[in-house]
């Protein structure tokens, strides 16, 4: 049987045929399940927002105009629900003493071996505020404007979160580098 | 430009297009989330004006239903209470005197006539009688019942009204049985309180004095008797929820002529008229409507904002707890007008410019037209400079002539009354002021601003009619004084002016009103 098109699954939504609003869930639902788990602070709170994403995907469908990729306007709309979920949560700044992490280069081969799994580990502790800002400038390709303008907050505190949010992420990718050493060491 | 760090391109690489499986029940969330009932509680959620309408709505009715479930208990009673018998007409009482010892069998003694305060208790409930006295909750009396006394009632409505009983403050050991029977022709006044008879027990060590009971809460001497003041005789809720639903006589002796209890002085009256005064505050939103070329440009050049309202109002309220109302008020609405004019050539500024008209003409020369004839002529052509681009700013006020027509229903929690009302609005302009657009003298030139009480502008300001909802909540201040405040929904209904143009605003408001009422009480005459 014939996989439908993204168009034509479109088109089903539009009339609101279960079907292929199923199937178009299915088809983009993994995905977009992958993007909301790195911005809420927890698989309950990426259930929320994949769920009411998935509702304003529908809900606003009519306003694809089919001019870029099907994908990518579903995966801004979810980007856009979980920034609302986001500043629902009245953010308070987190402060971790992130200021004092001094930068240092991470060596080639820590980041050897980071899985998918680790990778989102290491996103999900990041404080909320820095991990929006990691998110949206250095895994969704915005830029500090468009982030500035997207959660609300000025342009430079977007950079500095952003700085402090690729200290963070060193230091740890150099503390597990540090640990798989040891315990190479060790073993011998 | 993008400062990319190796860092992000790392997580990017990585976690862009990772994959997860979310829960099944997700699914199922979205499809019920986006259920038609679902997405209309939603749709009510986010709009809170609309909510406070479904609350009027539903609260309402359920308070309707309240004041009614208070009610119908006592006015079962009253249908079916037995007439009483010329016997049962009298009225006893058996109840120790002075000193001496009061037993259980004491017998059935007369009522003084001149009952004294300080020994007497008050017991009395009242029913729903003929002429309106409305119903405490009949569950509150006591079914106790003594079989003490020749005329002890044989009733078995327990639910009926009570009568009294008298006793000296003296405390004694034992329980006190006193009974005071208490029976008559049934009176206006009085309702089925008389109809029938109870008997009450009390003991001495439960008697005290009459509480001086608040003249607000209970005006006049609340009929809801006290007696023990920790029993069920005295229902306090009731009496602070119709502070001014009952009239009953403060002292049960004033009811008793020649040992036999008279119609009530007081009784509750059909309604009570009041006059208050009022202002509001309106946010307003709208503009213009019609199918006049005119409304796109004064939408957009017009921007309603406030306005205020403040006038008298008059009305009565019913027992049953609904209200009627007209008033006269004076009310403003502002508008900011901003307005870039796009030229105004009817004006003449007396200014000119000067344009350079070019035409080509060709002439064939006679007689075979086998030459023709070029000529190039150029005029320069004085222009009369209009008002172009001028930018037009303006703060329009209106103010208007509002006769409100309202419907409100009132429940009355202790001293707090909870109000929800719906209202008709008839407001004439008697005041404009400002600037408005007008239709140019050519479709070239676009419409052209004129004072806002220019007579051409006249149509679009017909009368409004306007309809609005809202919720007062209201504080008794004292007995006669009320203060109500709450937020309404107003919209502009119709016109009845030019249909091609007019006004179509809407908004939320906040009302205050202070309320005087009169007659609360209507005195009868005493047979």
């Amino acid at each position: 049987m014939r996989e439908l098109t993204d168009q034509e699954l479109v088109q089903g939504c539009l009339r609101e045929d279960k079907k292929c609003q199923e199937a178009l869930y299915s088809r983009y639902a993994r995905r977009m399940y992958a993007v909301c788990l790195r911005y809420a602070r927890h698989a309950l709170e990426a259930q929320d927002v994949l769920q009411d994403g998935w509702v304003r995907v529908f809900d606003k469908l009519h306003m694809f105009r089919g001019e870029g990729s099907l994908e990518g306007w579903i995966r801004r709309t979810m980007v856009h629900t979980a920034i609302s979920n986001y500043r629902k949560k009245s953010f308070q700044q987190e402060r971790f003493g992130l200021e004092h992490l001094p930068e240092e280069p991470v060596a080639a081969t820590a980041i050897d071996g980071l899985g998918h799994a680790e990778l989102l580990k290491l996103v999900d502790q990041l404080p909320e505020g820095y991990k929006m800002v990691f998110n949206l400038f250095a895994i969704e390709g915005y830029d500090h404007a468009e982030i500035a303008e997207m959660i609300g907050c000025g342009e430079s505190t977007s950079r500095s979160q952003l700085a402090k949010a690729r200290r963070f992420l060193q230091q740890r990718i150099s503390e597990r580098h540090v640990k798989i050493h040891e315990g190479e060491t060790s073993d011998r | 430009m993008k400062e990319r760090h190796p860092i992000d391109d790392l997580f990017r690489e990585g976690l862009y297009n990772s994959e997860a499986v979310p829960p099944a029940e997700v699914w199922e969330r979205v499809v019920a989330q986006r259920s038609w009932g679902h997405r209309l509680l939603a749709g009510l959620q986010r709009r809170w004006a609309i909510g406070l309408f479904a609350l009027l709505l539903v609260g309402t009715p359920l308070a309707w239903y309240g004041v009614r479930s208070d009610a119908a208990p006592v006015a079962a009673t009253s249908a079916s209470t037995p007439a009483a018998t010329p016997e049962e007409r009298s009225t006893s009482l058996a109840a120790k005197q002075g000193d001496e010892d009061l037993g259980p069998n004491a017998g059935a003694q007369t009522l003084p006539d001149s009952l004294q305060e300080s020994n007497v208790v008050h017991a009395a409930e009242h029913t729903q009688g003929a002429d309106g006295i409305p119903a405490p909750n009949a569950s509150s009396v006591p079914k106790q019942r003594s079989n003490v006394g020749p005329h002890s009632s044989t009733s078995d409505q327990d639910n009926v009204a009570i009568a009294g009983a008298g006793v000296n403050s003296r405390k004694t050991e034992e329980p006190e049985l006193l009974t005071y029977e208490r029976s008559g022709d049934k009176e206006p006044g009085a309702g089925s309180v008389d109809e029938a008879a109870k008997t009450v027990t009390a003991t001495s060590a439960s008697i005290r004095p009459v509480a001086e009971v608040d003249a607000l809460t209970a005006p006049s001497g609340s009929g809801k008797l006290v007696g023990s003041g920790t029993d069920d005789y005295f229902d306090m809720e009731f009496l602070l929820a119709h502070p001014h639903r009952i009239e009953y006589p403060r002292r049960l002796d004033s009811m008793l002529v020649n040992d036999r209890p008279v119609e009530a002085p007081y009784v509750l009256p059909n309604g009570a008229w009041w006059l208050g005064v009022q202002f509001g505050w309106n946010e307003w939103n709208g503009g213009w409507t019609g199918a006049s070329p005119l409304v796109d440009e004064l939408n957009q050049a017009e921007e309603w904002q406030s306005g205020w309202q403040a006038g008298v109002v008059g009305g009565r309220t019913w027992k049953s707890g609904f209200s009627v109302s007209l008033g006269l008020e004076v009310a403003n609405a502002r508008s900011r007008f901003l307005f870039n004019g796009a030229g105004n050539n009817d004006s003449d500024t007396g200014a000119y410019e000067f344009v350079l008209d070019t035409t080509w003409q060709v002439n064939a020369v006679a007689p075979d037209s086998s030459y023709v004839v070029y000529t190039y002529s150029f005029d320069l052509v004085a222009v009369p400079i209009g008002e172009r681009g001028v930018r037009y700013s303006a703060n329009n006020r209106y103010t208007l002539l509002n006769i409100p027509l309202e419907i409100a229903w009132q429940k009355n929690v202790k001293r707090f009354t909870f109000a929800p009302r719906l209202s008709l609005n008839a407001g004439l302009f008697i005041g404009r002021n400002g600037t408005t657009l007008e239709n140019g003298s050519n479709v070239d030139t676009g419409p052209t601003t004129i004072p806002a009480n220019d007579p051409r502008a006249d149509d679009r300001f017909g009368m409004l009619l306007s309809g609005s909802a809202g919720m007062d909540l209201g504080y008794a201040i004292t007995e006669r004084i009320q203060l109500f405040a709450g937020p309404g929904y107003s919209t502009v209904l119709t016109s009845f002016g030019d249909n091609a143009l007019r006004p179509s605003i809407n908004g939320f408001t906040v009302r205050g009103r202070l309320v005087y009422e009169f007659g609360m009480m209507q005195r009868k005459a005493r047979p």
